[in-house]
């Protein structure tokens, strides 16, 4: 049984489309279905939540929405431009230029400043004055007084905004989120979860997050479960 | 004993699984290389002290050797018939061999047909020729000589070439002399000709440099009797099997103790390739063994499973190192063949031994204290991996470790102060680099800020493993360092040592003139355009007295000194002050006849023998005694090239003794063939070609450093096993970096970019460091010991900075592949 393709939103455009996208892994006992013919579609702006036990694939159909891994088959438009088909460099040229991330660890290059890993994407992408909008995007998440800082100097919370920072800082039509709140205290959840959905609000971005926090799923706009490699739409209450 | 073979297996079973994932190949490549290096040496060593041992017993191809600078007196032949001692003469001295118009100087020794009494004398119908016969002395009009003379003069076995006034039929190739211990260094080739032809040769003459011995055979008691009622005249000595020779050992310790330092240093840089590699293995196994903790496995049983499993490591890698040492050795031999003589003596087991000692104690002593965590691991930690052991006392391992590998390494006999200055200097320098390089990359952690980011994060990388970078920059650079300055000492030291020595110096000195043959001399040398040859009188004679106390070699301490008054000095007398010649204290030789009794010093020889001026010397000539007052100190300019003396005597003194005459001129390389002329004309002449001596020299120079250099070679490889090793170690932070930068979209492109600017970066800054060391040192070189002016080349700068940069991006790219390849999505996965 396969999930019918959600649609939503009528005309709307639809930046990311997932069709009948598999993903299997040969291990030692044999080949493993991690993720089941997912098709999914998700309209601009819009805030899904794909929510799911460990193991259930959420992390992965993560990584296959953003381009960090391919399916073993089906295809994703992102855009309406086919990813699956391109080379990993071609898609991490896409990423640099649409996507943005938050994960669960935060993931910040450890040798470089909190200014430096938000100046990071903007290079990349060849952003003229990458210095002062990445400085503008810390004041934004309130650390610009940590600029200069690396990361094992700041908090979870304060290495989160960090993150928030860089991902936003290039204005990106998708923000991917793993687990954002996943390591962190309680207060810096809620502060980083608010800052999150406040910057997504502003800049109008897609926001694709996976989550097993039922909480943190309810500010999304739709909720997708994930068990078993198989995903389903629950209606947003 | 069951429990043992019980853990051995468990042991054996580890080493399969660590050596199939991986874990162990950095490690056991570390540990090949420091025992290869050290095992080279040991082989070369070994052999080579085993030949000159063997050969101390054949050295005088005798029983013992009535040595003397005159011929042996009829008494001393009438005691050996009379002890009925079996006898063989020598005559030993250099002259020049003719054939054509080729012309080398040899070393000519005259035998008797009994010749050698001991030990075998071996030659060849053709050099390299199997066909090998064991002979006494060479038949009338024949001569057998090194394959070298061969090449020198174009000429081949069968050929004719001149002796002074005589020919000769070149015989054979000699394969093995038994009392050549020179062979080990020898200048001038060897030509061994029939002692019954030597009075025709006219190349004796009085006053010559000739060498006699009188070798004598027989039983011990025969030649106890000989040596208690020989009377030695001065000048004589008798030579017992026992004798080495000074100066040859003297060249081999030196040899032996840079080769030493060489593989000490290859081993030290790979020991800490071998600590770096032994901390990731131990790290990647903490897990391992609190697990195995948790399920009740004592501290003990870890140990001896991880001890047994390393310790079988050790050995396997170090009899692998210890074969591969054995095939450099043979490399070794061969760039030194031609110095080393071709008959070495099997080699031992000893150096095998040694080497894998060394290979034992580098395992235990740098892979040991990163393992101690492995056995103290808390089993909690399968709770919280954030648990990690304590270790103390990393440091006492280390130190002792190190000195044991210094107390294995293969000296020979050689100076312990030399040895302590030798490793005192390699220390400083390794400290000295690590500062250099911990400068520059603090340095580089403040200029990154204003670069791109390709350069950034590639600067940055290095910044963040502060204390690997300082270890990979001071293990490649002190590789780097030797090399350059063995390329400065090679090519810039001695050609800028060549060039300062004036175009038209003397390169040709004319020994053993005969007073008669003076004046057609000068003539031949005027009518061939050199002019105003100066000719100096030539008496040998030996320092017996210094202030009429009779001089007692004993009691000088340096032996230089000692060795000076043993042996015959070579006076002069004249009263025209060099120009090459200063003098320093006191005043030049007086030239009224009324006051002949006086000597002027070198200031040098005279600082050595504890004279100044107004002390009074006495110097035996012959029978007669001669003695005068110092007047004057003289200050030479050796590196002038023109005939000097140590002491010169007022002429009234001196001038009635037997004399030979010698002389120097400059010969240019066009008009060399009026050399040949005058070896017709005056076969007693013995004509020294400097040039010939000089490439002589650097030859051997050459050979030395090459082989010097191949063992430095070892340096470089741990040197890059210290480079893989480091990165081996941050290779989780790196596959964490490149995935992060792959998930905000870097390309493959600018990471193999980044990784390309962080190995060149380090690269060049070794070999910055690398170059500046090479530069000061050649600067002290050149200063101290070839007395020059040095001007630093930058081009070495250039060429240290971009050899070490290529050298590091070519070995670490390799090393760095794995992470670049990680993909991004590996990071959903490190959840935390």
């Amino acid at each position: 049984m396969s999930t019918s393709p959600v649609a939503h939103g009528g005309k709307r455009p639809r930046p990311i489309v997932a069709e009948h996208v598999c993903k299997t892994v040969v291990g030692p006992a044999g080949a493993l279905t991690i993720v089941d013919d997912i098709n999914f579609e998700v309209a601009a702006g819009d805030s899904v939540a794909i929510l799911g036990v460990s193991g259930s694939g959420k992390s992965t159909l993560l990584g296959l929405l953003a381009g960090l891994d391919v399916p073993t088959s089906g295809r994703i438009l992102i855009d309406d431009r086919e990813i699956t088909g391109l080379g990993e460099d071609e898609r991490a040229r896409w990423r640099a230029r649409r996507v943005g991330f938050v994960f669960q660890a935060f993931h910040l290059v450890p040798s470089l400043t909190a200014l430096e890993n938000v100046m990071l994407p903007l290079e990349m992408t060849g952003v003229a004055a990458a210095r002062n909008l990445a400085l503008d995007t810390l004041s934004r998440v309130g650390l610009a007084a940590r600029a200069a800082h690396y990361p094992r100097h700041l908090s979870g919370g304060e290495q989160q905004r960090v993150a928030l920072a860089r991902a936003f800082a290039i204005r990106p039509t998708i923000l991917f989120a793993d687990e954002p709140t996943g390591n962190l205290d309680a207060a810096s959840a809620a502060q980083v979860a608010a800052l999150m959905f406040e910057l997504n609000r502003e800049a109008g971005t897609t926001l694709v997050l996976v989550t097993h926090d039922e909480r943190l799923a309810q500010r999304c706009q739709r909720i997708m479960e994930m068990s078993g490699g198989r995903m389903t739409e629950r209606t947003n209450s | 004993m069951d429990g043992f073979w019980r853990l051995l297996k468990l042991a054996l079973l580890a080493l399969r699984r660590d050596a199939a994932a991986g874990e162990l190949r950095l490690l056991a490549a570390a540990l090949v290389i420091a025992v290869a290096s050290m095992s080279s040496v040991a082989f070369f060593i070994d052999r080579v002290r085993a030949t000159l041992d063997q050969e101390a017993h054949q050295l005088l191809a005798a029983d013992l050797a009535l040595v003397s600078n005159e011929p042996i007196t009829p008494e001393q032949f009438a005691l050996a018939n009379e002890l009925k001692l079996r006898q063989a003469r020598i005559a030993s001295f250099n002259s020049v061999a003719v054939a054509g118009d080729s012309l080398e100087l040899a070393d000519v020794k005259a035998v008797d047909t009994g010749y050698p009494l001991r030990g075998q004398l071996e030659i060849a119908p053709a050099p390299a020729s199997d066909d090998i016969a064991i002979v006494a002395g060479p038949p009338t009009a024949t001569v057998w000589v090194d394959d070298r003379l061969l090449h020198a003069l174009h000429v081949t076995v069968g050929d004719r070439i001149a002796l002074g006034a005589s020919e000769f039929t070149i015989g054979g190739v000699i394969v093995l002399e038994p009392d050549r211990a020179g062979s080990l260094f020898s200048l001038a080739p060897r030509i061994i000709m029939p002692y019954a032809d030597l009075a025709a040769t006219n190349l004796i003459l009085p006053g010559s440099r000739v060498q006699y011995a009188l070798l004598l055979a027989g039983s011990k008691e025969q030649s106890d009797v000989f040596q208690q009622r020989v009377q030695l005249l001065p000048g004589q000595r008798l030579r017992g099997v026992d004798d080495t020779r000074p100066e040859v050992n003297r060249a081999l310790q030196r040899a032996e103790q840079f080769l030493s330092l060489a593989a000490l240093t290859s081993v030290l840089v790979a020991g800490i390739a071998i600590a770096l590699s032994a901390r990731r293995f131990a790290a990647r196994h903490f897990d391992t063994c609190a697990i195995m903790r948790s399920f009740g496995a004592s501290q003990r049983q870890i140990a001896a499973i991880f001890g047994l499993e390393i310790l079988l490591l050790g050995l396997g890698s170090s009899l692998i190192g210890a074969a591969l040492g054995y095939g450099v050795h043979g490399l070794l031999l061969g760039v030194m063949s031609g110095f080393v003589s071709g008959n070495l003596e099997a080699p031992t087991l000893a150096p095998l031994g040694q080497s894998l000692a060394t290979g034992l104690v580098a395992i235990l002593g740098f892979a040991l204290p990163p393992l101690l965590g492995l056995f103290s691991i808390p089993p909690a930690r399968v709770l919280r991996r954030d648990m990690n052991p304590g270790i103390r006392g990393h440091q006492i391992i280390y130190l002792a470790a190190i000195a044991a590998i210094v107390a294995l390494a293969p000296w020979g006999r050689g100076n312990d102060l030399v040895t302590l200055l030798a490793l005192g200097g390699a220390l400083a320098s390794s400290v000295a680099l690590a500062l250099a390089a911990a400068l520059l990359v603090w340095l580089l952690r403040h200029v990154r800020h204003g670069l791109g980011i390709t350069w950034r994060y590639g600067l940055a990388s290095i910044a963040r493993h502060v204390g690997a970078s300082v270890v990979q920059t001071t293990a490649i650079g002190l590789g780097m360092m030797v090399l350059l300055l063995l390329l400065v000492v090679r090519n810039e030291l001695l050609e800028s040592w060549l060039r300062s020595l004036p175009a038209d110096a003397p390169n040709q000195f004319l020994v053993n003139i005969q007073p008669d043959d003076v004046p057609n001399i000068e003539a031949f040398l005027h009518a061939r355009g050199v002019t105003r040859p100066v000719v100096y009188p030539m008496i040998r004679a030996r320092l017996v007295e210094i202030n009429g106390t009779p001089v007692d070699p004993g009691s000088f301490p340096d032996p230089e000194s000692r060795r000076m008054v043993q042996r015959e000095f070579n006076l002069s007398f004249t009263t025209e002050l060099g120009a090459d010649n200063r003098v320093i204290a006191g005043q030049w030789l007086d030239a009224d006849p009324g006051r002949a009794e006086q000597f002027s010093l070198e200031a040098g020889i005279a600082h050595n023998l504890g004279v100044g001026v107004g002390d009074e010397l006495g110097f035996q000539v012959a029978e007669q005694r001669y003695r005068g007052r110092v007047t004057s100190l003289r200050e030479v300019a050796w590196d002038s090239f023109n005939v000097n003396f140590f002491v010169i005597g007022a002429p009234g003194l001196l001038t009635d003794l037997p004399a030979t005459y010698i002389t120097s001129f400059h010969v240019s390389a066009g008009e060399r063939r009026w050399l040949t002329e005058l070896v017709d004309h005056f076969p007693s002449v013995t004509v020294i070609d400097i040039d010939a001596l000089l490439r002589q020299v650097r030859t051997i120079m050459d050979r030395v450093s090459l082989a010097i250099e191949l063992v430095f070679s070892f340096t470089l490889l741990a040197g890059l096993l210290v480079l893989w090793a480091a990165i081996a170690t941050t290779q989780d932070e790196r596959c964490y970096d490149a995935a992060i930068l792959k998930s905000l979209g870097a390309s493959h492109g600018l990471l193999r970019w980044a990784a390309i600017i962080e190995l060149a970066t380090l690269g060049a800054v070794a070999g910055a460091i690398a170059a500046f060391g090479a530069i000061l040192i050649a600067g002290l070189l050149a200063r101290r010991a070839f007395e020059i002016e040095y001007t630093a080349s930058w081009q070495l700068l250039g060429y240290g900075i971009a050899v070490s940069a290529i050298f590091i991006v070519a070995g670490g790219y390799l090393a760095l592949r794995r992470a670049l390849l990680q993909p991004p999505v590996s990071l959903l996965r490190l959840g935390g």
